[in-house]
């Protein structure tokens, strides 16, 4: 082995050292903007999410086949807790960065409520997307977060 | 059957599948034209799913595995001579054969439901399954024929032990996943983890086939031994964990989920970036002048659309178009890797003669600038916001630009889509013409 090629091999270990402790460091990552607890009945969930009213601090969405329910319009003026449950199956609540400076991608389980902290919020229309496949019509399952 | 005749079947199964992804792409225009979907002999509304799953299946899945067949039967055959006999390659062809069987039939006879989950898109019925085993098990055979060499620095025996840990977490998956999952859930789980292995398989195969074609081309190894040994073995390091993650994460839980997208986002760029920097280095020397120019440009394109899907995978945000716009250009740079490779390897390998014309030259900067312009439109168009998988309303065109990044992604789509019809066309002709192998005799 030339001394080039014990260079190039020294230099492409050492990137692939750091890249491997940074992939170390990002498995289970705990997301500190999320918080997990059990929901006993979607019924529930959904209960509260129909008494929301504009201008609280928590604020309700549900997945489902195939849409985000229901559109909502929240000022930037203030943080809000962002509570999600899926009707159905798997889905996964994709939040663009534009929205609070961070994307926020969280999969949302069946008989789980998801409460997400919405922080530092910019007035602006964001998509909110399903990354989870959640059947056929799944590319159709879009939705949008209004800032005012 | 001989290692040449092995590679000109494999080679027959990878062009034919583009071939067939090709038919079905017709037939689903057909499904959605008026009049013209009434005489087709099944259900038109649910055909649609079925065709496009048979579609991506044939393009992206068979298309990748059986040139890796083929790229495995090439490697081996260089070791112990194209004229010598192996029965396994036959048994492993069988099973693929067998396989693309299983994966048309559920689509024509309107079985089970489609499920365009990531990475290999499903129809739940059992028939599909069988097929995909099938597929799967004769690439295996091929595979432990690769490892028995024992060769372990090569790319091809990393590969093949990429595709067994690939195939490992699928059998994970499976014993895993409880059966009474909705099927959307199931069938995306089932090939999460492996999916994302094989993308290690397809990258280790585009390196392959670059030092190949440049190899044959003129003698050079454009990656010297060690360096090539280090770059397919941190492929290697980075997926290896994949199996074992199934140990340690619920297979439905977020962990599990997120570990396998960190693992291409870290674990496939190094060896790509070292790959590619000595391809390109390689290609602006002097000692380029010793491959044909032909071969030159193909390799140009092939390394700028690859390079380029990895710049945009680096920006992804979601849902927007950008997500297309990366595996598309990513794609399209490993496609073109292969047209080449089978050009000007595998073919002349296998005694199959070519004729080169303008026709065989346009092919390469049809499919090379069309897909630049396809990913790039589609880049642009996700900068401001276009949803990915979107048609009509739904991508809320309200700007010129968007419309201009959208028309972008439209044209140069057309314009690949000629290129790679044309490769399917003319490389098809020259293998039907080329007659049976006899090296033997």
């Amino acid at each position: 082995m030339s001394k080039r090629e014990k260079l190039v091999i020294t230099l492409i270990a050492i990137c692939a050292l750091a890249i491997g402790y940074r992939f170390a460091g990002s498995v289970n990552k705990t997301n500190h903007f999320v918080e997990i607890i059990p929901l006993t009945t979607f019924a529930e969930f959904e209960k509260r999410s129909q008494n929301q009213k504009r201008g609280q601090g928590d604020i309700f969405l549900t997945a489902q086949q195939w849409a985000w329910l229901p559109e909502l319009t929240i000022s930037s003026d203030r943080n809000y807790i962002l509570h999600i449950a899926t009707a159905d199956i798997q889905h996964a609540f994709h939040l663009e960065t534009g929205a609070t400076g961070q994307s926020i991608d969280v999969l949302i389980q069946p008989g789980q409520e998801y409460l997400i902290k919405l922080q530092n919020l910019k007035p602006g229309v964001f998509a909110i997307g399903c990354t989870q496949y959640c059947g056929i019509e799944h590319n159709k399952m879009r939705g949008k977060l209004i800032v005012e | 059957m001989t290692l040449k005749q092995e590679c000109k079947a494999w080679t027959l199964l990878s062009v034919g599948a583009l071939a067939i992804a090709g038919v079905f792409a017709l037939l689903l225009v057909f499904s959605r034209t008026p009049v013209i979907q009434d005489i087709l002999p099944w259900p038109w509304k649910s055909f649609f799913h079925k065709g496009l799953v048979t579609h991506v299946v044939f393009s992206f899945v068979v298309w990748f595995l059986a040139t890796m067949g083929a790229m495995w039967s090439y490697g081996y055959a260089q070791r112990v001579g194209g004229a010598a006999r192996s029965q396994i390659g036959a048994v492993a062809l069988g099973f693929v054969s067998l396989g693309c069987v299983g994966l048309i039939l559920p689509a024509l006879l309107d079985l089970g439901t489609a499920e365009l989950n990531n990475y290999i898109p499903v129809m739940n019925h059992p028939l599909y399954f069988a097929g995909l085993v099938c597929l799967f098990l004769g690439l295996v055979i091929v595979a432990l024929r690769e490892l028995s060499s024992k060769q372990w620095g090569r790319g091809s025996t990393v590969c093949a032990g990429l595709y067994l840990i690939a195939l490992c977490c699928m059998g994970l998956a499976y014993s895993l996943l409880p059966t009474d999952l909705a099927e959307p859930t199931y069938n995306e789980r089932l090939f999460w983890g492996g999916g994302h292995v094989l993308q290690f398989v397809n990258t280790a195969l585009l390196i392959m086939a670059w030092m190949y074609v440049v190899k044959e081309g003129c003698g050079i190894d454009f990656l010297s031994s060690p360096v090539a040994m280090v770059t397919f073995a941190l492929l290697l390091v980075f997926a290896l964990p994949a199996p074992f993650i199934y140990g340690f994460f619920d297979v439905l839980g977020q962990a599990h989920r997120d570990f396998y997208t960190d693992m291409l986002r870290y674990g496939l760029p190094l060896p790509s970036i070292v790959a590619s920097i000595g391809l390109l280095r390689f290609l602006s020397s002097s000692s380029a002048t010793k491959l044909d120019r032909l071969t030159r440009q193909a390799l140009w394109l092939s390394l700028v659309t690859y390079n380029l899907g990895g710049l945009y995978g680096l920006m992804l945000d979601g849902s927007d178009t950008r997500v297309p716009a990366h595996y598309h250009a990513v794609i399209g740079g490993i496609n073109l890797a292969f047209m080449i490779l089978y050009h000007r390897v595998i073919l002349p390998f296998v005694h199959v003669d070519i004729k080169e014309g303008r026709i065989f030259r346009a092919q390469y900067w049809f499919y090379g600038l069309g897909q630049i312009m396809h990913a790039s439109g589609m880049f642009l168009a996700g900068m401001q916001g276009v949803p990915r998988k979107s048609a009509g309303g739904e991508q809320a065109l309200d700007s010129v630009s968007k419309i201009l990044s959208m028309g972008l992604m439209g044209l140069g789509g057309v314009i690949a889509v000629i290129g790679g019809v044309m490769f399917v066309v003319i490389t098809l002709r020259w293998l039907m013409k080329g007659g049976r192998i006899n090296e033997q005799a």
